[in-house]
């Protein structure tokens, strides 16, 4: 049943894509993982599903039929961008299948991902923190820590990679 | 066997957007046939996209948590309401904030061979490059330092071994095949048009020659030229003249000062074939004797490629 064309419809719409945003966009960083190009995609998904929202079935889960959109919007930014390297389409949509199980990893980071933070060095910390929070590149940090920005790259990488063993362990601990 | 065992590390450069297209066309097809690797891909994308998403408002300045400290995360959605607010104001004609598409600049990084020295330790080879992908020239070493690798300038030469040749430049120079790159991107035929961009970050350290070299100075030179690679060293300095396009930018910086980044930059023309690249160290001092140096450093050395739309304004850096 489409939607009535209401007054109430923007507010609507907001609702809707405010509880569905987190997991749209962690499906396109899936396949494009650079911040700013996935937030480009977002505002593109956003733009085409207000434009299409008068087709919504509201009997059926928003996020499902957003989910298309995503995908549509991500492979036409794929197509037409080639800045950094891409994975493949096969590699995509493997993935994309993969995601339609949530696993206990996802949700466990909401969990755990704060307690780990708190287990890197501050040095760690610091660089995790300037990267995504305060939205620097790498080579600002390169510049206000005095490092290489292949060493920032390093750090950052290495932390990450400590917060998903990090949250691993808190999964078995908590089985046991 | 893959050339790439190390899936968690290539999977972490991908996400940051490091991998060549090479490491990302083996990446995707380990991730399609291999499911650990889809799955530790996952999870690696989860964590990239969650701190994204977070606040982290914990205090960096305090002793970090180790125990049952959890720094305060408030689980913000700034990009959902910035999103929302844009969308609104685009679509129902306040504004044009998504109808204005400024013609697009796209920019691809060029393979450096061992650009961040982190693949070398010791002596550079020394004369001049006759192939691509290898860093030789005059004496320089490459050191680690802090965990990371970075070339030193040792002392000043004549790369072409001339006897009582000018010896007043420290260069360290690579040859990089342009041939893929052009084909890949139409140049010949394109609307757009191509710059290349060579930056690298210089550092000074105090030496004991400091105050025999008050005009020393760090730059890095792009040349393009149409020819075979094992021709240019040949005919080398002579065939500078006939290079296609050249760029060059240079720093001077004082002892002990904070690092910098320097960037050179040319247009690409069609007809280029093979770049040389080089991270030199001038002392503008007349020598035909090697001058040590010692206190010059240089890392990250990069390479890009930027495809603009011709416009009737072009923008100039």
């Amino acid at each position: 049943m489409p939607v009535a064309d209401s007054e109430d419809n923007h507010e609507h719409f907001t609702r809707l894509l405010l509880e569905s945003e987190p997991a749209m966009l962690r499906s396109i960083q899936v396949a494009v993982p650079h911040r700013a190009d996935a937030r480009e995609i977002m505002q593109e998904t956003a733009v085409a599903l207000w434009r299409q929202f008068d087709t919504y079935d509201s009997s059926r889960p928003f996020i499902n039929w957003a989910m298309g959109f995503t995908r549509i919007e991500t492979r036409r930014f794929l197509a037409r961008e080639s800045r950094r390297a891409q994975l493949s389409e096969k590699a995509i949509e493997a993935l994309e299948l993969e995601m339609e199980h949530p696993t206990e990893f996802d949700h466990a980071i909401e969990s755990h991902l704060g307690t780990c933070l708190g287990k890197l060095s501050e040095k760690s910390r610091r660089l995790i923190k300037g990267y995504y929070h305060e939205g620097r590149s790498p080579e600002s940090l390169s510049k206000r820590e005095g490092r290489t920005v292949e060493a920032i790259y390093k750090t950052i990488q290495r932390s990450r990679g400590e917060l998903q063993t990090c949250i691993e362990r808190q999964i078995r601990k908590a089985q046991t | 066997m893959s050339d790439f065992p190390d899936w968690q590390t290539l999977i972490q450069k991908h996400l940051d957007g490091q991998s060549t297209d090479e490491e990302a066309g083996a990446l995707s097809k380990e991730i399609e046939t291999n499911a650990k690797v889809r799955s530790d891909y996952l999870k690696a994308a989860r964590i990239h996209g969650a701190l994204g998403d977070e606040v982290i408002s914990f205090d960096l300045e305090s002793t970090p948590p180790r125990s049952s400290g959890t720094p305060s995360i408030s689980w913000a959605k700034p990009l959902a309401a910035a999103v929302i607010a844009g969308a609104f104001v685009g679509l129902l004609g306040v504004g044009v904030v998504w109808a204005i598409n400024s013609p697009k600049s796209e920019e691809r990084m060029v393979s450096v061979s061992n650009g961040n020295f982190e693949d070398s330790l010791g002596p550079v080879p020394l004369g001049f490059p006759s192939g691509f992908g290898n860093w030789s020239g005059d004496p320089a070493e490459v050191i680690a330092e802090d965990g990371n690798r970075i070339l030193r300038f040792l002392e000043t030469a004549n790369v072409t071994g001339k006897p009582n040749g000018g010896a007043s430049a420290c260069n360290v120079f690579q040859l990089i095949d342009l041939t893929s790159l052009q084909q890949q991107w139409d140049t010949e035929n394109s609307d757009n048009h191509f710059t290349l961009e060579l930056s690298a970050r210089f550092r000074r350290e105090s030496a004991p020659t400091d105050a025999e070299l008050p005009k020393i100075s760090g730059s890095c030179t792009i040349h393009l030229y149409q020819a075979a690679p094992d021709s240019i060293g040949k005919a080398w300095p002579q065939v500078i003249s006939e290079a296609v396009a050249i760029g060059n930018k240079a720093v001077r910086l004082e002892p002990g000062e904070e690092g910098k980044r320097i960037t050179a930059s040319c247009i690409l023309e069609p007809e280029a074939t093979l770049a040389l690249i080089s991270v030199n160290v001038n002392t503008k001092k007349p020598s035909t004797t090697p001058i040590k140096l010692g206190g010059y450093f240089v890392d990250d050395v990069q390479l890009t490629v930027i495809r603009q739309p011709n416009l009737p304004v072009r923008v100039v850096k």
